[in-house]
C-alpha cells in the first residue's frame, strides 16, 4: 500500500538500517517499530542510512529524537548517513544537526564507530 | 624639496594606488562571509592607513551599533552595543566632537578610538570603521580619500550580504513553515483515518518531537471534570495539579513569560517545563500539552508555539473522533445484539398454532421495540383441554423481554403439572416474586378450555379484561381473579368458569390495542375495540384479528408506542 521499505544490514556488530521512499505519518510508526526493535536485542550502535529516502515528515524525525536519550545511555548513537540535499535540509532546519550526528557515507559512520570503541 | 614632495606623493600613489582598491573590491564581492568581508575590510584599512586600532561596528537599531570585529586591542564590554546619537555624516574626529560628555564620546575615547569612518551605502549608514592611526594625526587628503573608496566598496559589500543573509534567513523560515504546513496536513489526514487511541497519541507524540525538536513533554486531558496526564516523557513524576488548573493557560505561554505567580513559574522550571500549550474546543479549555526544553536549548518562537497549539487541537479533535467511533461500535453492538434477542424472543412465542376441532384461533404480537413485554401462548395439554395465556409485563425493551422469558418457561414448566390454575397462578406470582424486585409487575390472564364439556376456567392476574362476545349479543368480561404478578408473594386466585357456546368470540389483548394513540394523544379504547368485535362476530379469528391490527395501527397512524399482542379464540 505505502512506498516505504526499511531493510536491515549489520556490519562489525554495528546494525544499519536502510530507509526507502516515504516516511510519513503513515509509516512512522513501522521506523519506530524497527528501531525498538533493534534497541530490545541491546543493540545500540545504530547507522541509518537515507540514501534512498525521499521524504521524511515530522512524525519521521520524532522516531529519531523518542530514542536517541535510550541509546546514547547505552553508550551507543545513532548516526545518520548518505542524505539528499533535500532531506538534510528538513533536518537542517528543524536544527537535527545540533543534536545528531550526520554524515556523507556510511562508511565515515562505521569508522567513527569503530574509533570510539 | 620639490623632489621629495614628488618622491612622497609617488609614494603615496602607490600606497594608495587603485589597483588595491580593485582587488579589495573583488575579494569582498566574491562568495564570502560578513565575517570575511569585515576582517578583509579592517585588515586593510589599518594596514593602508597604519593604525594600530581598529573596530568595526554595524548598526542593528536607529542610533545602535554593535560591534562586530576589533583589532588592536581588547574589547571594552560597555563598547559591545553602543549608542551614537550623532548622525554618521562624514569622517569623525572624535576629539573634535563637541559634546564631548556623550556616552559614546566618552566610551570612544577611553578605548582611544580616534577617527569613525562610516559605511553608507545609498544614503543609508550601515555602521563605521573606527581607527587610531599610529601617528596619532589627523588623515591625510590621500588617506582620506582611499579610506572613502574603500569604505564606499566595503558598505556595497556588507549591504549586499546583509540582504543576502536575510533572504536566506527569510527562505528557511519559509521552508520551516512549509514543513509546518505539510505536518499539518499530513497528521490532519492520518488523524482521520486512526480511530485507535493509543495510535493517535503516538503518532502525534513522534510529529511534536520530530517537528519542534523536544523529547520531553506532557499530555494532560480532561476526562469528565478531571484533568488527567495521559502521557508523559518527564523524568519524574509531575503534579497534575501543577500544570492544569490554571486560567493564566488560556493560550500558548512560555514558562519564562509566566508573571502572575512566581511560585508556579518555580514549579514549573523545576520540572523542566519550557512552555505550556492549552488543547481548546469550542472555545473549552479540554487539555493542556506541556514542552520541555528543545535541542540545544533553541528557544521556543511564536510559531513553534503556535504550530503546537494547532497539533494539540487537531490530537483533540481525533480523540473525540475516536471515542465517538468506539461509542458507535459498542452502540451498534447492542443494536446487534437486541435483534438477536428478538429472534430469541420471537422463539418463544408460538410459531405455528396448534389446531383444535371445533375452535377457531389466532394470535399476534408485534413488539414496539427490539425485544418486548408482552407474551401470548396456546398449549396443548391433552386431546380435550388446552390453556391459552396473555400477559404483558410492566415496561419496555430489555428488562422487560428478559421477565416476559421467564415468566413464559414458567408457565411451560408448571402447566404439565396440571394444577388447577388458581394454583398455577399463585405459583408463579410466588415465584416472580422473589426473582424480582418491587418494581417489576406482570398482568397475565390464563385459560383452560375443556372442550369434553364445552367450558372456559380462567384466572385474571390484574389483565385487561378480555371480552366474551356472546352467540346471543351478549358481552361478558373475564374479570376474576387476583392481584397482578409480583405484588405481594402468598396471594391467592379466585378461577371464574364459564360455559361455552358456538359462536362464541373471546378476544384477549394487551394495552397496545386499547391504549393505542392518535397523534392527538386520544386512545383507541375498549369501544372502539368492541364495535370491530361486533362487526366481525361472524368472521373467522384471523379476519377478526386483522381487522382489530389494521383499525389500531390505522388510528396510530404508523406510530406504535407499546407492544401490541393480540388473542381470537372463537367457538365453532
Amino acid at each position: 500500500m505505502t512506498n516505504f521499505k526499511i531493510n536491515f544490514r549489520e556490519s562489525s556488530n554495528i546494525q544499519i538500517i536502510d530507509l526507502k521512499g516515504y516516511l510519513d505519518a503513515h509509516t512512522a510508526p513501522d521506523f519506530e517499530n524497527a528501531i525498538q526493535k533493534i534497541i530490545n536485542n541491546k543493540q545500540y550502535n545504530i547507522i541509518v542510512n537515507c540514501k534512498n529516502l525521499s521524504y521524511i515528515s515530522s512524525a519521521g524525525l520524532g522516531v529519531f529524537m523518542a530514542y536517541i536519550e535510550e541509546v546514547r545511555k547505552n553508550k551507543g548513537d545513532i548516526k545518520i548517513t548518505n542524505m539528499s540535499s533535500k532531506i538534510y535540509n528538513v533536518f537542517d532546519i528543524l536544527g537535527f544537526p545540533l543534536l545528531y550526528e550526520i554524515m556523507n557515507t556510511e562508511e565515515d559512520a562505521l569508522k567513527k564507530f569503530t574509533k570510539s570503541v | 624639496m620639490l623632489n621629495h614632495k614628488k618622491e612622497n606623493r609617488a609614494d603615496s600613489v602607490t600606497r594608495f594606488d587603485v589597483n588595491s582598491l580593485f582587488e579589495f573590491s573583488k575579494v569582498v564581492n566574491s562568495d564570502v562571509s560578513l565575517q570575511f568581508i569585515l576582517n578583509h575590510f579592517i585588515l586593510t584599512a589599518m594596514g593602508k592607513l597604519l593604525c594600530i586600532r581598529g573596530i568595526v561596528i554595524l548598526k542593528v537599531e536607529e542610533q545602535t551599533f554593535h560591534t562586530e570585529t576589533v583589532r588592536g586591542f581588547i574589547l571594552d564590554e560597555r563598547m559591545k552595543n553602543i549608542v551614537i546619537t550623532q548622525k554618521l555624516k562624514s569622517i569623525m574626529y572624535i576629539n573634535s566632537i563637541k559634546k564631548k560628555n556623550e556616552k559614546w564620546v566618552t566610551i570612544l575615547n577611553k578605548n582611544e578610538i580616534q577617527v569613525l569612518i562610516p559605511l553608507i551605502f545609498k544614503n543609508n549608514v550601515l555602521g563605521a570603521l573606527g581607527i587610531t592611526k599610529l601617528s596619532r594625526k589627523k588623515l591625510t587628503n590621500e588617506e582620506e580619500t582611499y579610506i572613502k573608496s574603500l569604505s564606499n566598496i566595503a558598505a556595497a559589500a556588507i549591504a549586499q550580504k546583509l540582504s543576502v543573509d536575510k533572504l536566506i534567513k527569510v527562505n528557511r523560515e519559509l521552508d520551516k513553515q512549509i514543513h509546518q504546513a505539510t505536518t499539518l496536513f499530513d497528521l490532519g489526514k492520518e488523524f482521520s483515518t486512526i480511530l485507535n487511541r493509543e495510535r493517535v497519541i503516538k503518532l502525534f507524540s513522534l510529529s511534536l518531537m520530530g517537528q519542534i525538536g523536544v523529547r520531553q513533554f506532557a499530555i494532560c486531558l480532561k476526562e469528565g471534570n478531571e484533568m488527567k496526564i495521559v502521557s508523559s516523557r518527564f523524568h519524574g513524576p509531575i503534579d497534575t495539579s501543577v500544570i492544569c488548573n490554571h486560567s493564566e493557560f488560556e493560550n500558548p505561554m512560555l514558562v519564562s513569560e509566566i508573571v502572575a505567580s512566581q511560585k508556579l513559574k518555580n514549579e514549573l522550571k523545576e520540572i523542566g517545563i519550557s512552555a505550556i500549550i492549552p488543547m481548546k474546543m469550542q472555545d473549552e479549555v479540554k487539555g493542556v500539552l506541556v514542552v520541555g526544553e528543545r535541542i540545544a536549548g533553541i528557544p521556543y518562537t511564536q510559531s513553534d508555539l503556535e504550530y503546537i497549539y494547532s497539533i494539540g487541537n487537531l490530537l483533540l479533535i481525533s480523540l473525540e473522533n475516536s471515542r465517538l467511533f468506539k461509542e458507535a461500535v459498542e452502540k451498534q453492538k447492542i443494536e446487534d445484539d437486541l435483534l438477536i434477542a428478538r429472534e430469541i424472543q420471537r422463539g418463544l412465542l408460538p410459531k405455528k398454532l396448534p389446531k383444535f376441532t371445533s375452535y377457531d384461533l389466532d394470535a399476534v404480537n408485534i413488539s414496539s421495540k427490539h425485544v418486548g413485554g408482552d407474551y401470548y401462548d396456546v398449549i396443548q395439554i391433552s386431546d380435550d383441554n388446552f390453556i391459552i395465556a396473555i400477559a404483558d409485563v410492566s415496561g419496555k425493551g430489555t428488562p422487560a423481554s428478559l421477565l416476559m422469558a421467564n415468566l413464559q418457561a414458567m408457565i411451560r414448566a408448571l402447566v404439565p403439572l396440571k394444577l388447577p390454575l388458581s394454583e398455577l397462578t399463585k405459583r408463579v406470582n410466588d415465584l416472580i416474586c422473589e426473582s424480582t424486585g418491587n418494581d417489576r409487575f406482570i398482568t397475565l390472564f390464563l385459560a383452560s378450555v375443556d372442550k369434553k364439556h364445552k367450558s372456559l376456567t380462567y384466572v385474571n392476574s390484574g389483565h385487561n379484561l378480555p371480552f366474551v362476545l356472546r352467540k346471543d349479543g351478549m358481552i361478558m368480561r373475564l374479570e376474576k381473579g387476583g392481584l397482578l404478578l409480583g405484588v405481594m408473594k402468598s396471594t391467592t386466585y379466585e378461577e371464574g368458569i364459564m360455559q361455552l357456546v358456538t359462536g362464541d368470540v373471546l378476544v384477549l389483548f394487551t394495552d397496545g390495542v386499547s391504549e393505542a394513540m392518535n397523534p392527538d394523544g386520544i386512545e383507541f379504547g375498549e369501544e372502539r375495540l368492541l364495535k370491530i368485535i361486533k362487526s366481525k362476530k361472524n368472521e373467522s379469528a384471523e379476519k377478526i384479528k386483522e381487522q382489530i391490527i389494521s383499525e389500531v395501527q390505522e388510528y396510530s397512524g404508523g406510530h406504535q408506542s407499546d407492544d401490541i399482542t393480540l388473542l381470537v379464540l372463537k367457538v365453532c
